[in-house]
């Protein structure tokens, strides 16, 4: 037996024409992980979408006439990029915008993931809460204090809703993996092949060679899988071996919900020059069923200023101007705030061309930096405390006198007005795995027909 | 004789979740990825330093199948935080590449100097 899918990115305004062919050929879903925490915790707070939320519009628009002409259900995961209940609803109004205006017709089921913090302090008080590699502290009270919390969807929900009938499945945040391993699964492949392509087939065509371009297939057996490109992409034994480390702490286990996938023995074995066959995956089924959670936490407001610095007379004395210049920017906030301002605002002075990427840790530069951008950072539970720590900098730093200059300085800033108030900034603030009886009680599943 | 591992490999990184980072090597030549695999001087001790981190932390690993090394170690500030300079540890490999390796670049025609 094998079964047969595609893997896709939505969002990006990748080439879909590979969608028309994978669905002649006979897959039996099309999947996107369209989700990520790699960008950062504003998605998990409702404060926008991974890509611009046209860029998700018109690959609905191109998707679901050819799935739906072909009976092929499409199912993605952590909706909008977060996961959270709103990414679903977002995602789900534009499935249903895309179905009205082709004239289609077919069921969606909507999967939601957030939990309430009242359940996890549950979990945690009952001892069912672990800590996953270099998670953060996480006791009752900051649970309490999350703004949102996800649980990371296992492929049991998955199962359900497309056994259910589903041509559309928008689910909140769910692990990469479980979106594709789900049905395959379900279909009778072994765990060990299921995870083990969905390991590739979760970035989208990120394991193609060349990388990013088309859409993937997986045929998916007992003894192993292999990896093809529709519309004339392909993969190799390095690029998938490649894609095997991506992102991924540990290269040779990956731990799901359910258990582990152990990749120590994989072999990537070339079928022609665009086709591989992967075997020696392996599974070991956890004692207990867990889902990883992710959550944010309210960080307070930031407000930032931009100066630059050409003057290689200036750029000789960097390190000491900036530290003095630093210093001075702070007596001016405590002129106006008072001492106890140093409790209640901070300031982060990253200097582009010079330190800026890296801080202390950078190698150090043998020579003076021909040209320095530096961007301050004033973060504060106060908005308007934040905005006038960044506003003192800005005005500071322009004037600042160097050690090397007697006159009167001014450097260079970029913006008018010069602070840009970024609104109110969030914190991930768990990575932590929680056991559950039933992966089926702690997510919601609502069904609609379009 | 030794040079700088960044003369033999590729290099780069990324968040492995957003408190942690994995940064991956991948060798010019399988050669030189046995001369490091076996040569001791990429590892947990030498590592950490460089990222102002305890060795306990930070954990390297060898895959043979792609010729390639992994160093994955904590963040210093969760990915996105308000005082993060890199949200998803694009550049975090940096301070690796001058880490210096013995008995690498065998025959390979990129070395320049010596």
């Amino acid at each position: 037996m094998t079964f047969r899918y595609a893997s896709i990115n939505v969002g990006k305004g990748s080439e879909l024409g590979g969608v028309e062919e994978a669905c002649g050929a006979g897959v039996r879903f099309v999947g996107a992980d369209s989700g990520s925490n790699d960008v950062g915790p504003y998605m998990l707070a409702n404060q926008g979408t991974m890509f611009p939320p046209e860029n998700y519009r018109r690959d609905f628009r191109l998707l679901f006439p050819v799935t739906t002409a072909h009976r092929v259900p499409f199912v993605t995961g952590s909706a909008a990029g977060g996961g959270s209940d709103w990414g679903v609803d977002l995602f789900a109004g534009m499935v249903r915008e895309a179905f009205a205006a082709a004239g289609l017709h077919g069921r969606m089921a909507r999967i939601y993931a957030e939990v309430s913090p009242e359940l996890v302090v549950e979990h945690q008080r009952a001892g069912r809460l672990r800590p996953l590699r270099d998670a953060p502290p996480y006791d009752r009270e900051r649970i309490l204090g999350s703004e949102r919390i996800v649980q990371v969807l296992g492929p049991e929900p998955f199962q359900a809703v497309l056994e259910g009938g589903a041509d559309v499945v928008i689910a909140g945040r769910a692990s990469d993996t479980s979106i594709y391993a789900a049905m395959p699964a379900a279909a009778g492949v072994p765990w060990a092949q299921s995870y083990g392509a969905a390991r590739i087939a979760e970035c989208g065509a990120a394991a193609a060679d060349p990388p990013g371009s088309g859409v993937l297939g997986f045929d998916v057996d007992e003894d192993g899988f292999t990896v093809y490109g529709f519309d004339g992409a392909g993969v190799t034994p390095a690029s998938l071996g490649r894609q095997q480390l991506y992102e991924q702490a540990d290269p040779f286990r990956r731990i799901e919900p359910g258990g582990v996938l152990d990749m120590e023995e994989v072999r990537y074995l070339p079928i022609g020059p665009s086709r591989v066959r992967v075997e020696g995956c392996r599974w070991e089924p956890a004692d207990r069923y867990t889902l990883k959670l992710e959550g944010v936490e309210k960080a307070g407001y930031q407000s930032i200023a931009l100066v630059s610095i050409a003057d290689p007379v200036m750029l000789t004395d960097f390190d000491h101007w900036r530290r003095e210049m630093v210093e001075a920017v702070w007596e001016r906030t405590r002129a106006v705030y008072g001492e106890g301002v140093d409790e209640q605002v901070t300031l982060t002075v990253r200097s582009y061309g010079y330190d800026g990427t890296l801080g202390p840790l950078t190698p150090r530069p043998a020579a003076p930096p021909s040209e320095v951008l530096l961007m301050a950072t004033a973060v504060a539970a106060d908005p308007e405390l934040a905005h006038a720590h960044a506003a003192n900098f800005w005005h500071t730093a322009v004037h600042h006198p160097s050690r090397r200059w007697k006159g009167f300085v001014n450097l260079a800033w970029p913006l008018s007005p010069p602070v840009v108030d970024r609104g109110e900034l969030y914190r991930f603030n768990v990575h932590h795995a929680m056991e559950v009886d039933d992966p089926l009680d702690t997510c919601r599943i609502e069904w609609e027909d379009l | 004789m030794s040079r700088p591992i960044a003369t033999v490999a590729s290099f780069r990184s990324k968040n492995a979740g957003p408190f942690t980072v994995t940064i991956d090597i991948f060798f010019d030549s399988a050669d030189d990825y046995r001369q490091v695999r076996d040569g001791g001087q990429l590892r947990p001790e030498t590592v950490a330093p460089r990222y102002d981190l305890d060795p306990e932390a930070v954990s390297v690993y060898f895959v043979d199948s792609v010729s390639a090394a992994k160093v994955s170690l904590p963040r210093r500030l969760p990915g996105g935080d308000p005082d993060d300079t890199d949200v998803c540890g694009g550049q975090m490999f940096v301070p690796l590449l001058s880490l210096s390796v013995e008995g690498v670049g065998r025959g390979t025609a990129h070395v320049t100097g010596t």
